[in-house]
């Protein structure tokens, strides 16, 4: 994937300069590097709050998946700081942009130690080892977890009796976001909202370019700017 | 698995009464009508009845039996299998929210590594056109390459969690995310 990258790019660039040849090797890397850590984050976005919502207790469960979209806020506010860091060291950006190694490799070394998320096991026809999480992570002193466990499992039976009963679509339960009316209107209503919340609204180009748009305008050194990138 | 273990426990139902049969019942109000002997037979039989939602959230709500049967049930299979034993990942601890916090600690630094990387495209912009000699076409392709991996990211989401698990799939994340940093370091030792 990383030459097929690199030689789409490299048949776009219309300069044929020398230099710029030289330089064009770098620039694919860097674009092949931006995707894959892109497919990184796209897949993130999606299983984080799932993962959380499902592990921790009804309590919280709110809070919890707030949290999450609040350390992306954070996030911004610390790539400023990240980015104040490095701007006198040489080669700056490459420390940028590579800082949040550290970030990575801590949150990956600490997911092997969590547990898999028990509803997805019970989702998957294994009870026992959902109970066996479910023990660790939940306890099954309190009711509240016990009749939670209780309410799972038997909607995971009623699932299974449904799609082995074969109530439409019988092998891809997935397909009901589209054949199912009620389904694909929400599901059209989202993308069609998200879609012009994307395109409408330029929050990114302001993001992306806003220190290059401040140092235009106002100032001259880069880190005496504020905030601007949130 | 969910159908086996029902199957082993609809085998020892019919040493006991047809009470336990879902199809002869009626609603579970019907079975609640039950003696002290009846249920315990039940919870030693191992065989819990099969309720749908609406109605297992009716029993959850009213503190029924089947709850504590349904633990029983589970218990027993686990002590049949060998007991719990916990591998080296597998932590435990005395109080069981210490797990809540862990869990959301670590899950939580997702988000924050997305911000991050978001942001830090911004900072890194003042320097990286002119280090690489971008022009502005190729420069605007770099700082939004991260959305466009996005996408395929949320393409193979549904795929990752079906086939790997949620567990599974946030570290392939992280993996992918350490890939790519790697490459931004290569490009140090590539140029020199």
């Amino acid at each position: 994937m990383l030459s097929i990258t690199i030689k789409l790019v490299m048949s776009s660039n219309q300069d044929h300069s020398g230099a710029l040849e030289a330089a064009a090797m770098n620039y694919g890397m860097i674009i092949a590097a931006r995707v894959i850590l892109g497919f990184g984050v796209g897949l993130e976005g999606g299983t984080v709050p799932v993962y959380v919502a499902e592990t921790v207790e009804r309590r919280y469960r709110g809070n919890m998946v707030s949290l999450y979209q609040f350390n992306i806020a954070l996030g911004e506010v610390l790539g400023y700081a990240v980015a104040a860091m490095f701007v006198t060291v040489d080669g700056n950006w490459r420390y940028i942009l590579g800082s949040s190694l550290l970030f990575s490799t801590i949150m990956g070394i600490g997911m092997l130690y969590m547990p898999e998320s028990p509803r997805f096991l019970m989702h998957k026809g294994k009870p026992v080892e959902a109970f066996k999480v479910w023990k660790r992570i939940r306890g099954i002193e309190h009711l509240d977890s016990r009749e939670e466990f209780y309410v799972m499992k038997m909607s995971q039976e009623q699932e299974d009796e449904e799609v082995a009963a074969g109530r439409g679509n019988a092998k891809y339960p997935w397909m009901d976001l589209f054949t199912e009316p009620r389904a694909r209107r929400a599901f059209v209503y989202a993308n069609v909202m998200i879609f012009l919340g994307q395109v409408c609204i330029p929050w990114h180009c302001i993001v992306l370019l806003a220190r290059k748009m401040l140092t235009w305008s106002f100032c001259s050194s880069p880190v005496s700017m504020p905030l601007p990138t949130s | 698995m969910g159908k086996g273990v029902k199957g082993a426990a609809s085998g020892e139902q019919h040493e006991n009464i047809e009470m336990f049969d879902p199809a002869q019942q009626g609603s579970y109000m019907d079975r609640r009508e039950m003696t002290k002997d009846q249920m315990e037979d039940a919870v030693r039989a191992g065989s819990v009845p099969h309720v749908n939602t609406s109605e297992a959230v009716d029993i959850a709500k009213n503190g029924g039996w089947e709850v504590d049967a349904l633990m029983t049930e589970m218990q027993k299979e686990i002590d049949a299998q060998g007991g719990d034993n916990n591998g080296h990942f597998d932590l435990e601890f005395q109080n069981p929210k210490y797990f809540t916090y862990l869990i959301v600690a670590f899950a939580s630094m997702g988000g924050m590594l997305s911000g991050l990387d978001q942001s830090l495209i911004s900072g890194a912009n003042l320097f990286l056109p002119g280090d690489l000699g971008l022009n502005d076409r190729q420069n605007s392709l770099v700082n939004s390459g991260m959305s466009l991996g996005a996408v395929g990211g949320a393409i193979i989401l549904s795929p990752a969690n079906e086939y790997l698990g949620r567990r599974w799939a946030i570290i392939l994340s992280c993996i992918l995310y350490t890939i790519g940093y790697v490459e931004h370091y290569h490009q140090v030792s590539h140029e020199f």
